[in-house]
């Protein structure tokens, strides 16, 4: 249903996501952890916004989740996006709750989603030369 | 007591006519807009000596060259939506402290004819959290932004779709009283609300502000005479995480909450002393939210304000009498402070609020930027 191919490709190397897309490439879902408090945080950030330490590690979790909130785009708005509806949606992850990772929602009919539905994320290459590997979240069996 | 001390005054408004499409630039509606202010406020343009301009959108240079202005104070405020009302505090500050007598705060816009909203240049903060986060997941408009709130709202507290719909059918009601306003004229019904096609839902068409081909002036003034409202207490507010509403906790919180907290603190007054409500209408949810946040209503219980015709013309709270950004006219708020003014004065015709002696204006952008005044009028 996506363009995956016409998807622009953000910079991969800027080094305030470089760990996240390498980690996608590997089939992982890698969020920012603090190192001195342990706070799990995102989006990724300069500093932890509970104890200010710029120490950072990437830690790998799960990619299950349960559906926070979303829409249903009516209206093709974006490159690799003509098709419609798709849904955007807002993940709360099952390992860390207060993080919320934001995905395609597919395998599903737009009508029967419900907040709170448990959803399992999956890695899909994409970009003009699958250059990067995106996260599709799919109900959970 | 709020009336005795100095207090800054909104002394000119002024606007060109608001369509889908005007063959004129916005530096040359703004240039109208400008100079129909000054007359209203009673000033030549050239004594206008402050300028608040709206960053990114029009060549302020173009203004001040064109209009001979010599400004001693200029400053922008890169706040989106909220920056009206957030200018309305700024240029009160400027003027009582002497920085300048007459401040203008202008928007020239060429909302609906220019690029179409997903092709323009964003001038949200977090770029790169839009780039790496929202673009390759082909969320990229306002109306996708403000939907997850929406949904999220409706999880929680519930909202019928009819409490939107009454949202847009107050608005358009209030244009159809409103001469100057885009859509005046153009009835619309709850069935043709439901009609609306998809945007993002919950938002459909009628759900979304206007997109306009338009401008407005505003002056703030240190002076006091009759006609001029004074602006009696303003204030900002910023959500939590600034940048992302993504991982924002509370996840409806915004600016506005702490805004509307330090205006009633600051005044000794509460929502139920105002006559009337200008509310930033982007979308339709957007007026329940904030109507909520600013303490008009309870969490979960602003659709039982708007019920019954509670923020029509006549009912508990008047809001947006001049149709709004949903169906007056898209100038990223500065109709409101505009209509708010008309309003205190007196001059609004069949839209007029009776006895309108205090309006409430609030200011909300850039993903979390709140803003809320509250203006009053002689007889206050
Ligand atoms: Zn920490």
């Amino acid at each position: 249903m996506f363009e995956l191919a016409q998807i622009p490709v953000p910079d991969l190397t800027d080094e305030t996501f470089a760990p996240f897309w390498q980690g996608t490439r590997d089939h992982k879902l890698r969020i920012q952890r603090c190192c001195d408090c342990k706070t799990h945080r995102w989006p990724p950030r300069i500093t932890c916004r509970s104890c200010r330490s710029t120490n950072v590690e990437w830690v790998a979790v799960e990619p299950r989740g349960t559906l926070y909130t979303y829409t249903i785009v009516g209206r093709p708005t974006a490159k690799g996006f003509s098709t419609t509806p798709y849904v955007v949606g807002f993940v709360a992850l099952d390992a860390v709750p207060h993080v919320r990772i934001i995905g395609n929602v597919v395998d599903v009919d737009p009508s029967a989603l419900t907040i709170g539905m448990a959803l399992n994320g999956r890695f899909v290459t994409a970009g003009p030369n699958d250059e990067m590997t995106l996260i599709h979240w799919s109900p959970a069996k | 007591m709020a009336g005795m001390s100095m207090k800054a005054c909104v002394t000119g408004v002024g606007n060109t006519e608001y369509r889908k499409q005007i063959n004129r630039s916005a530096e040359v509606l703004a240039v109208e807009a400008v100079v129909a202010a000054a007359a209203d406020a009673g000033i030549d343009p050239q004594q206008i000596d402050g300028l608040i301009p709206y960053p990114g959108h029009i060549g302020d240079d173009v203004i001040q060259a064109a209009l001979s202005l010599n400004p001693r104070f200029r400053a922008t405020i890169d706040m989106g939506g909220c920056g009206a009302v957030s200018a309305l505090r700024l240029a009160s500050m400027a003027v009582l402290s002497g920085a300048a007598n007459h401040v203008l705060l202008f928007r020239g816009l060429k909302g609906s004819s220019g690029a179409r909203k997903a092709d323009r240049p964003s001038f949200l903060p977090g770029q790169p959290f839009r780039r790496h986060l929202e673009y390759v997941y082909g969320m990229n408009t306002p109306a996708q932004r403000y939907a997850v709130l929406c949904q999220r709202y409706k999880h929680e507290y519930g909202l019928d779709r009819r409490t939107l719909g009454e949202i847009a059918l107050a608005a358009r009601a209030h244009a159809n009283l409103n001469p100057i306003a885009q859509m005046h004229g153009r009835d619309l019904t709850m069935d043709d609300y439901l009609a609306g096609r998809m945007i993002a839902d919950p938002y459909t068409l009628f759900d979304c502000c206007l997109e306009t081909d338009g401008a407005s002036a505003v002056i703030v003034s240190a002076r006091n005479d009759a006609r001029d409202i004074r602006i009696l207490s303003v204030a900002e507010g910023q959500g939590a995480s600034p940048d992302d509403t993504s991982n924002r906790e509370p996840f409806l919180d915004i600016g506005l909450t702490q805004a509307a907290n330090r205006v009633w603190n600051d005044l000794g007054m509460g929502p139920e002393d105002m006559d009337a409500a200008m509310i930033y209408d982007c979308f339709t949810f957007e007026v329940l939210h904030q109507l909520e946040e600013a303490g008009f209503a309870g969490h979960g219980e602003g659709a039982a304000l708007i019920a019954d015709g509670g923020i029509r013309l006549g009912g508990k709270l008047p809001v947006n009498t001049h149709g709004g950004m949903l169906s007056e006219a898209h100038q990223a708020g500065l109709n409101h402070v505009v209509e708010a003014v008309r309003q205190l004065r007196g001059e609004c015709g069949a839209r007029q609020v009776e006895n309108a002696r205090l309006i409430a204006v609030t200011g909300w952008g850039q993903l979390g930027d709140g803003s809320f005044a509250v203006l009053g009028g002689r007889n206050v």
